[in-house]
């Protein structure tokens, strides 16, 4: 039985290693040039070959975005860019525009077409199954049963997205922000006009709105109780939504995705899915819905508080190395002698409390409060690299 | 270049049937962003002595594929000009079915260089309606570089946003807020930007209307062969005038022309004729 494939999202070289330690089979992540979110640290060239290489290693892919809507003075980069890709074994590339299938069919790249286009239908699938596209990564407007027929009508790979935040347009046709903020959505400028408010006018432009501004925001997807479902009518990659996420946040998705798909195919009995499913409401920043995978998309799925986001402080650093029953950790949040936390990584999860902190200098001290403040804190149990620290919540 | 309305109902195609070339007119729930849109068995009612442009070009679902198709057929058998699309499963019907009219790549905002329209070109797509969201220059570009015909917007609001959500009435009904307009508007910093919520999803306007008078005649000059003239939420005595200004215009009568149609409708720009927009803010 071929296994879904589970495949996270990841901003740099530090995401990527993270994504593939927590579970992920598979990353995409973004070049320099060419990819929908340029606003992303993205990877330069030489990382992209140590992230391919890395993952290669594990026996894991890299799918690289060249997924903006190309305007013409992008074109000459697309041939020499994917020669590159090419160069360094990229597993597949992620494309929105057609003008870019002659290059990859010249250097032999595969290519998945990007839910840019917003494939909607089996017709629409056969087409780009006959030009040599390897994968489709369906519209995020698919109904479970259009996911089922497609499938079925046409055997292609298919990719769905199952969590993380959604656009409230269809993709490729929303370019407000291009006409408010005069950034290119479609070349990775967007500046997310669906999370502003706004009045709503009625015709004769007299004020509706009341006691919650409008907007166009919708919740964030997340799929997590229908992964069986998912698995079941055949998809053959979940998607993670999110290159601008942080570490911790792809830690968390991953693993609680890793753990439920395993369980489905391992049957296994111990499985905790109420932790891993409070865990991921832990990282969100807004309520969830299963979005249109029910085929209803009313104002259920709609989020109407505004631009407020949840703000994650639980993560409190990062566990860089472990040498002589000492752990090195980089801070991310604040804390301090004497706090509970907890220990986890991708297979265990350790209640502790700390008891000594030392500085780089080797100096005791008794808080951690400066960014990414490298300090060492004595701890008998072997951790890994990657491994992280958060909160105990319930001490 | 010939002139095409999008017209907002059946009055403004009366008032203009001596006046331009042809319309772009929608069908009942499978069209985005046009305004007269029919019932397909009303087909026989048009003038078919102008260019008639029937527009298909919602997302289509699995669910539309069958009704689309016997569309297609339908359509085999008046004698409009072309059909817009968005959706690619029209490049494989086309084949299936054996049409017997042009189709016009319309995907709005996708169509922004001359490599993909040329792509679609080998495909027997001998039309595309440009991006709202691209330079004069880009499009002058794409015409030296391309054989396909060319359509391009030259007046009326630009669409900027289509969702298969019901925003509006989501909104509505979620706060329990009476209001049956069929048309509202969003406001951010008094600007205003038209919004329609209808059966099949809601489509977001500009807030300023193209006026690309004075670019007509490059347009026209450099063989642009469609100039696109949206009626929507236009006035239909207002539009009947903007009309004949637009039809007058010449090198020598531009800058009174333009003044001509901002007594008319004060909130008029040049979109993105001259505008580079920007994808990257961060160094």
């Amino acid at each position: 039985m071929k296994k879904v494939e589970l495949l996270a999202p990841a901003g740099n070289l530090e995401r990527l290693k993270v994504a593939l330690k927590y579970g992920a089979d598979a990353v995409y992540v973004g070049g320099t040039l060419l990819n929908l979110r340029a606003n992303a640290i993205n990877f330069t060239f030489d990382e992209l070959k140590e992230g391919i290489d890395y993952a290669h290693n594990l026996g894991k892919k890299v799918y690289v975005t060249v997924n903006i809507v190309m305007h013409n003075s992008d074109l000459k980069q697309i041939d020499r860019y994917l020669q590159k890709l090419k160069s360094i074994n990229v597993d597949a590339i992620i494309v929105s525009d057609p003008c870019v299938l002659k290059y990859a069919k010249k250097h032999n790249i595969e290519v998945h077409l990007s839910t840019q286009q917003s494939t909607l239908n089996y017709e629409s699938v056969l087409f780009w199954k006959n030009e040599g596209v390897k994968r489709i990564v369906l519209a995020r407007e698919c109904y479970k049963e259009d996911i089922k027929l497609i499938k079925e009508k046409t055997g292609m790979d298919i990719e769905v997205f199952i969590h993380g935040a959604m656009c409230a347009g269809i993709s490729g046709r929303c370019v407000m922000s291009n006409f408010l903020t005069n950034r290119d959505a479609n070349r990775g400028g967007c500046s997310q006009i669906c999370r502003w408010d706004f009045e709503l006018l009625d015709s004769s432009k007299n004020k509706l709105t009341k006691e919650k501004p409008f907007t166009f925001c919708a919740k964030d997807l997340m799929m997590y109780e229908h992964i069986k479902e998912m698995i079941d009518i055949g998809i053959d990659s979940f998607k993670i939504e999110g290159r601008m996420r942080s570490l911790y946040y792809i830690a968390i998705v991953v693993s609680a995705y890793r753990k439920i798909i395993d369980n489905y195919y391992n049957l296994n009995s111990n499985f905790e899915y109420n932790k891993d499913k409070k865990a991921l409401e832990s990282v969100a920043n807004r309520e969830s819905s299963v979005q249109f995978f029910n085929g209803i998309y009313d104002e259920t799925c709609s989020y109407y508080n505004g631009r407020q986001e949840l703000s994650n402080q639980e993560f409190l650093g990062i566990i860089l190395d472990y040498k002589d029953k000492m752990m090195k950790v980089e801070q991310r949040n604040y804390f301090q002698k004497g706090d509970n936390i907890i220990i986890f990584g991708p297979n265990y999860q350790l209640k502790y409390q700390i008891d000594k902190i030392y500085d780089e200098d080797n100096n005791i001290i008794e808080v951690v409060n400066h960014p990414r403040q490298i300090v060492y804190i004595p701890i008998d149990y072997k951790v890994s690299k990657y491994d992280m620290i958060r909160v105990d919540k319930d001490r | 270049m010939k002139k095409i309305v999008i017209p907002y109902n059946k009055e403004q195609m009366d008032l203009t049937k001596n006046l331009v070339d042809g319309y772009i007119i929608g069908i009942k729930d499978m069209s985005v962003n046009t305004f007269y849109n029919i019932d397909i068995k009303k087909l026989d009612d048009l003038d078919y002595s102008k260019e008639i442009f029937i527009s298909l070009n919602k997302n289509i679902e699995n669910k539309d594929l069958d009704r689309l198709k016997d569309f297609l057929l339908i359509l085999n058998n008046y004698p409009i000009k072309g059909v817009l699309y968005s959706d690619v499963c029209f490049v494989n019907l086309k084949k299936q079915l054996k049409i017997n009219y042009d189709l016009v790549w319309a995907s709005e905002h996708l169509s922004t260089n001359y490599e993909t329209i040329n792509y679609w070109s080998n495909f027997g797509i001998n039309y595309t309606y440009l991006s709202s969201d691209i330079k004069l220059s880009d499009i002058l570009d794409i015409r030296l570089n391309t054989s396909v015909k060319l359509m391009t917007n030259i007046f009326g609001y630009l669409p900027m946003f289509v969702s298969k959500r019901h925003i509006v009435k989501n909104y509505l009904k979620k706060f329990n807020i009476k209001d049956d307009s069929d048309i509202h508007y969003i406001m951010k910093e008094n600007k205003t930007y038209p919004i329609v919520d209808t059966n099949i999803g809601t489509f977001v306007y500009s807030n300023n209307l193209l006026n690309s008078l004075k670019e007509v005649n490059i347009l026209e000059e450099n063989g642009i062969e469609y100039g696109v003239i949206n009626g929507f939420d236009i006035d239909s005595d207002i539009f009947l005038k903007i009309i004949k200004i637009i039809n007058n215009v010449n090198k020598n009568n531009v800058i009174e022309s333009i003044d001509e149609i901002n007594k008319l409708i004060p909130n008029t720009d040049t979109g993105f004729m001259y505008l580079d927009t920007i994808s990257k803010v961060k160094k």
